[in-house]
């Protein structure tokens, strides 16, 4: 009996393994696949057609031995990028030129900031609405239920106009208070946690006469502290990566995933854009490693303890 | 619970000292009056604003249009995000604009100036008579320039392209495609399944390519196919020569309308066409299908049964049901079947520009050679422009030794009827090809401006300057691109400029009449996107499980559907005329 | 005594209500305009009717009543394709991405060889952009496929695996939260509970089905609520696997919303919803989906399996 069930347990065991084997593949043939064509020249991948092997060494030599396709970022890549609108009645102008450098700081600030103030922000309202007994945290939960499922349509020119009137269109204080919101699956799991957590720290900072506001910041906080640093950190990843909002709201200051859509989509002429597949694909791998080297240096930190099991209410 | 407080105060001041970084600009405009200008990055070109630029400055730069200030600066942004859209917040002056909604439209939200005075200011003079940039614009295209209300000028016409087919000239004397007169001497038969024709083999005193679609010998569409039938044994022999008829991007089917459009117009003509813009005229509506092929060598494609009817505005559904319509999706079908459409077509990877440098190589790489390119008028700009032009010559190099090669790829006019061949008109007059225009592109200046002062004034002479002849002209020579609608001279000096590839655009061009999709009745325009020629309706078939396909080719790709049942689902039946008309 | 003590108690809960009151209301304020103010607009032309003012400016706009919404439920059933296609984007999203997320938390929670190895890998797609895992996969089903095997089309453009495709896509991609969210419930599961099993026989399937699964439960809950409530936003990664073009002859509800919004204008045109239609539309997914995830919360927590 006891040998069957541990023939069993092997079995699905391996089987499981070569199913994640085969993912794992999956998963990492086209990155090395990428990479190898990033050492590609256009001439090379886009107009020979040498899609699966090696670089023509040939056609291929700089962009293979010199890696010029990353150089030529860093040398080639200008992105000027203005834009002027009115705020009331006064004329805002903002111009900047931009490389790859200046769109790796806005990107680090860009993401660092957003995911702090969000999941701050996103954590407070949790912990609110979870832990005091007010009716209108019930209010609150509901609406972040029913913001999620309604698709909002055509709210684009209406933020527009709105952010320009008060001058926070393409600026960071405007991205700021964008990002200083609470909502979404975020909050749903922020709720769980404080749910779950004991009411007994609280109640043993009230007797000791604490504040309410003392008490939030004292010992909440600290106890979230797990959950929120992998919050932030996912949500660090998700701005890294995101290229709609610096598009339609922070035009002048792009980071480097609204680089890679820019000449991805936008196919630009001059310098950068003759690179063709294979330079688009280097800026792809360019926005990728950051975040893979941190996320394979702060890999336990992200995979902690979060759940949003038992939700109530 | 300190140290996020202090990350938070770094951050915060972090913000504001950024907050000053990139704020208004001083360059060359200190002491001038700056007008902004902004103009899409496209393939019809934008340097020309830079240029025009450069001479208006000069030409101003002892002109004062605000107090204390002396001079223009033009401050140019090229973009491909115009956000004209969000033009009622900014601060952006003049607009070049591509594909957006009409200054009939614009107007109507406030958002545009009236420069009916600049519009209607005489500033040319031609052969002694006076010209104002209104004079030149075509009198169907005036309407959607002006409001709905007053009728004044409110917007410019701009960038125009044809849509087509442009050919492998080298390709076509190498391979020997050229359709021989019948009084050549070295001509060959070549049979293939739709019929027999004679194709030169030698090019001399004494043998001559056929007289083409205008009926005149010694004009640049001699050897040319007129009809359908003769593209079609055209095709066969291109296959055998080992190369695939065309191409288009793979990741942008959408191109294939390009074709459809251009061959609709060519096979019905320019009088036909309007019917379905001015509801007037006569036109052939398909009423049924025979049981006998159309074309010889295809069984699939049925001939139509076609009656004559009268079209006006409250019966305007017969322009929507023309037989021409039906012949250029059966041959758009056929392509499909008959394998005419090269392999890269099927690939979403391949970019326009990916498509256009592989046209270009023809012969350079050991990947398919395509005779015909599905492309606008002006994609030889872009070629240049993303660096495929460079790698073409790159390679010939390499191969051949010929430095900085000029590609001799020419524009294609499309076949006038089903099988008849055109015959040498015996007046010596050419017959005119049938352009369409595919763009939708205008010029006009923010609402906004006119709380600036000075700067409207200086902005409207900007416009006005630009649509002089003389600077028209330039734009032609710098581009190859006509702006649209406008009616104007090209001097010798810009048309020497012209490449050889916008060299053949420019000539058939003045041998074309243009379709453009404008027309001044109520119905029309209020469905301007849907019924002109290049619009939803006949592009994006719906079919009857209301499944929206976005392109011709997808429909008969993805949903197996033939050219009759996207003539079904696309026609607007007689029940159904209700909601588009506007009597 | 007693009396003093309510009066603290009394005092304090005033106090609480007004730090409650204090903390909420930037983040409230924000709301308000962000969401509200901004939406607001589009929420209120699903109830209006625009025409163009024969004066040549501005529109005439008059209250429409539920006519918006009558188009609005006309073109939903005349597309009624579309619903078929975000309501097979949820199916397999729920038959197959979580089924599959769960064994392979499993695995990881189990901590079996390379698990370490593993949940890098399955967390690989939330790390890296969708825009470059879209790019790679439709150069690996399409050109590398073609030319490795030399066949006429890629999956993609092959119009009967384009759909098929689409869907592997989306799982493929699917797994990083899911995994990371799964076996974390399950890393809450007392030790001493899958000993005791262990040692009265139980096997590994039977584990999983009867403790591991229990356990994950209400993780799995949440999960379908928020998957559900996006069933009709949900693009299906439509935009990143075939731009700007547009395909919608595979659209789903979300990705032809998003499409038909960004060339939507104010008055209607005989082929072309009007932006009100579009709002109107919206708000009837609205109406239909809030009671659904809450009925189905319910449903699925009475009716899923408990630990005991």
């Amino acid at each position: 009996m006891k040998k069957s069930k541990n023939k069993l347990n092997k079995v699905v065991v391996i089987a499981l393994f070569v199913i994640l084997v085969v993912y794992a593949i999956s998963m990492l043939f086209p990155l090395l696949w990428g990479f190898l064509t990033s050492l590609k020249s256009s001439l090379d991948f886009d107009t020979l057609r040498n899609v699966l092997g090696f670089p023509d060494m040939e056609y291929s030599n700089d962009t293979f031995f010199k890696l010029s396709n990353y150089t030529s970022m860093f040398k080639d890549i200008n992105l000027s990028r203005s834009v002027s609108f009115f705020a009331g009645n006064e004329e805002i102008i903002h111009n900047s030129e931009n490389t790859v450098w200046t769109m790796l700081f806005n990107s680090l600030f860009y993401a660092l900031g957003g995911s702090l103030v969000s999941a701050f922000v996103t954590m407070c309202m949790a912990y609110l609405c979870a832990k005091y007994k007010v009716k209108a945290a019930k209010w609150i939960y509901g609406m972040v239920i029913v913001t999620m499922t309604i698709p909002t349509v055509g709210s684009y020119p209406s933020t527009i106009t709105l952010l320009r009137s008060l001058n926070l269109y393409d600026s960071w204080l405007g991205y700021f208070f964008q990002k200083f919101h609470f909502g979404g699956m975020y909050f749903l799991l922020f709720y769980a946690f404080y749910e779950t957590l004991s009411d007994a720290y609280c109640e043993a900072a009230e007797i000791d006469g604490a504040s309410q506001l003392r008490i939030m910041f004292s010992v909440i906080i600290p106890l979230s502290m797990t959950i929120f640093s992998t919050v932030t950190l996912i949500v660090f990843v998700q701005l890294w990566n995101d290229y709609q909002t610096p598009l339609l709201y922070m035009p002048t200051k792009p980071t480097l995933a609204f680089g890679i859509h820019y000449f991805t989509n936008k196919t630009v002429s001059g310098g950068f854009a003759e690179r063709g597949e294979p330079g688009k694909i280097a800026l792809c791998m360019l926005l990728a490693i950051p975040v893979l080297i941190l996320f394979i240096a702060l890999k336990d930190k992200i995979m902690g303890n979060i759940t949003i099991g038992g939700i109530k209410g | 619970m300190k140290k996020t407080n202090k990350i938070l105060a770094a951050l915060l001041s972090l913000t504001m000292g950024l907050g000053f970084v990139g704020c208004g600009s001083g360059n060359d405009a200190s002491g001038k009056t700056t007008i902004k200008v902004v103009a899409y990055e496209g393939g019809y070109g934008y340097n020309w604003v830079k240029e025009s630029a450069k001479r208006f400055e000069a030409l101003n730069a002892t002109t004062s249009f605000e107090k204390g200030k002396t001079g223009v600066y033009v401050d140019i942004k090229i973009t491909k995000d115009t956000d004209v859209e969000t033009m009622s917040s900014s601060a952006e002056d003049i607009y070049f604009t591509n594909g957006n909604a009409t200054p009939r439209d614009y107007s109507q939200k406030g958002w545009l100036v009236d420069i009916n005075d600049i519009v209607t200011e005489k500033i040319d003079t031609r052969d002694g008579v006076e010209y104002s940039i209104a004079d030149k614009i075509d009198e169907d295209y005036r309407v959607i320039l002006q409001n709905r209300g007053d009728g004044h000028y409110y917007g410019l016409p701009y960038a125009d392209y044809y849509s087509g087919l442009t050919y492998d000239e080298e390709a076509f004397t190498a391979k020997k495609l050229y359709f021989a007169a019948p009084d050549a001497t070295s001509k060959a038969a070549y049979n293939s399944p739709y019929g027999t024709a004679d194709f030169l083999t030698a090019e001399n005193e004494t043998s001559r390519k056929s007289c083409g679609i205008d009926g005149k010998y010694g004009t640049a569409d001699d050897g040319l196919p007129t009809s359908l039938q003769e593209l079609m044994i055209l095709c066969a022999k291109i296959k055998q020569s080992g190369y695939v008829p065309f191409a288009f991007p793979g990741g942008h089917a959408n191109y294939t309308s390009l074709f459809f459009e251009g061959l609709w117009a060519s096979l019905a003509g320019y009088e036909k066409i309007r019917s379905g813009y001015d509801f007037t005229g006569t036109v052939d509506v398909v009423e049924g299908y025979e049981d006998e092929p159309l074309f010889s060598g295809i069984n699939y494609i049925r001939k139509p049964k076609i009656k004559t009817e009268t079209v006006s505005e409250a019966e305007g559904y017969y322009s929507t049901q023309t037989v021409e319509r039906y012949y250029a999706l059966s041959f758009i079908q056929i392509c499909q079947k008959e394998g005419w459409f090269a392999q890269l077509t099927n690939d979403t990877n391949v970019s326009h520009t990916a498509t256009m440098g592989r046209f270009l190589t023809n012969g350079l790489t050991s990947q398919e050679k395509v005779a015909m390119l599905i492309e606008g008028s002006y994609w030889y700009n872009e070629a240049s422009d993303y660096g495929e032009v460079k790698k073409y010559q790159v390679l010939k190099e390499k191969q051949t030794g010929e430095k900085k090669a000029e590609r001799k790829v020419a524009w294609m006019p499309l076949p006038v009827s089903v099988n008849e061949t055109v015959e040498e008109r015996t007046d010596g007059g050419r017959n005119r090809y049938t352009f369409t225009q595919s763009g939708s592109s205008f010029a006009f200046i923010n609402a906004r401006t006119k709380n600036k002062g000075g700067v409207l004034d200086a902005c409207k002479a900007f416009l006005q300057f630009t649509y002089t002849d003389e600077e028209l002209s330039k734009r032609v020579g710098m581009h190859g691109v006509y702006c649209t609608a406008l009616s104007h001279s090209v001097a010798e000096e810009d048309s020497n400029k012209l490449n050889y590839f916008q060299r053949s655009v420019f000539e058939a061009a003045e041998n074309a009449d243009l379709v453009l999709p404008s027309a001044s009745n109520e119905t029309f325009l209020t469905a301007r996107t849907t019924l002109s020629i290049g619009g939803k309706r006949y592009l994006q078939p719906i079919d009857t499980d209301g499944r929206e396909y976005t392109t011709i080719i997808s429909a008969i790709r993805s949903g197996g559907l033939t050219a009759e049942e996207i003539m079904n689902v696309t026609m607007v039946k007689a029940a159904d005329w209700g909601a588009y008309y506007q009597g | 005594m007693a009396e003093k003590r309510n009066r603290l108690h009394h005092r304090r809960d005033r106090s609480k209500k007004i730090f409650f009151a204090i903390m909420v209301a930037l983040p409230l304020l924000q709301f308000a305009v962000m969401y509200v103010g901004v939406n607001a607009n589009s929420f209120i032309m699903a109830f209006q009717h625009y025409e163009n003012a024969a004066s040549g400016k501005g529109f005439d706009i008059t209250f429409a009543g539920i006519d918006n919404f009558q188009e609005a439920w006309t073109l939903l059933s005349e597309k009624s394709y579309m619903l078929e296609i975000s309501l097979t984007g949820f199916l397999v999203t729920m038959f197959i991405s979580y089924p599959l997320a769960l064994i392979f938390s499993f695995y990881i929670y189990k901590k079996y060889p390379f698990s370490g190895f593993f949940k890098t890998v399955l967390f690989l797609p939330q790390i890296i952009s969708s825009l470059i895992f879209s790019t790679l996969f439709k150069y690996m089903v399409g050109t590398v496929y073609t030319e490795l095997t030399g066949a006429a089309m890629g999956f993609l453009s092959d119009p009967d695996t384009t759909f098929g495709t689409v869907l592997f896509f989306n799982v493929w991609v699917s797994f990083g939260i899911n995994v990371l969210m799964f076996s974390n419930a399950m890393g809450n599961i007392d030790e001493s509970v899958v000993e005791s099993a262990q040692l009265d026989g139980v096997n590994i399937i039977q584990e999983f089905f009867h403790i591991t699964i229990p356990s994950a439960w209400p993780t799995v809950v949440s999960c379908t609520i928020i998957t559900v409530a996006g069933i009709f936003t949900n693009q299906m990664y439509l935009y990143d696997l075939f731009g700007d073009g547009g395909k919608f002859e595979i659209a789903s509800i979300g990705y032809f919303l998003y499409q038909k919004a960004s060339i939507a204008d104010m008055v209607k045109t005989p082929t072309e919803p009007s932006m009100g239609i579009l709002s109107a539309l919206g708000l009837i997914f609205t109406f239909i989906l809030v009671p659904t995830s809450m009925l189905l919360k319910k449903l699925l927590t009475k009716l899923g399996p408990s630990v005991d």
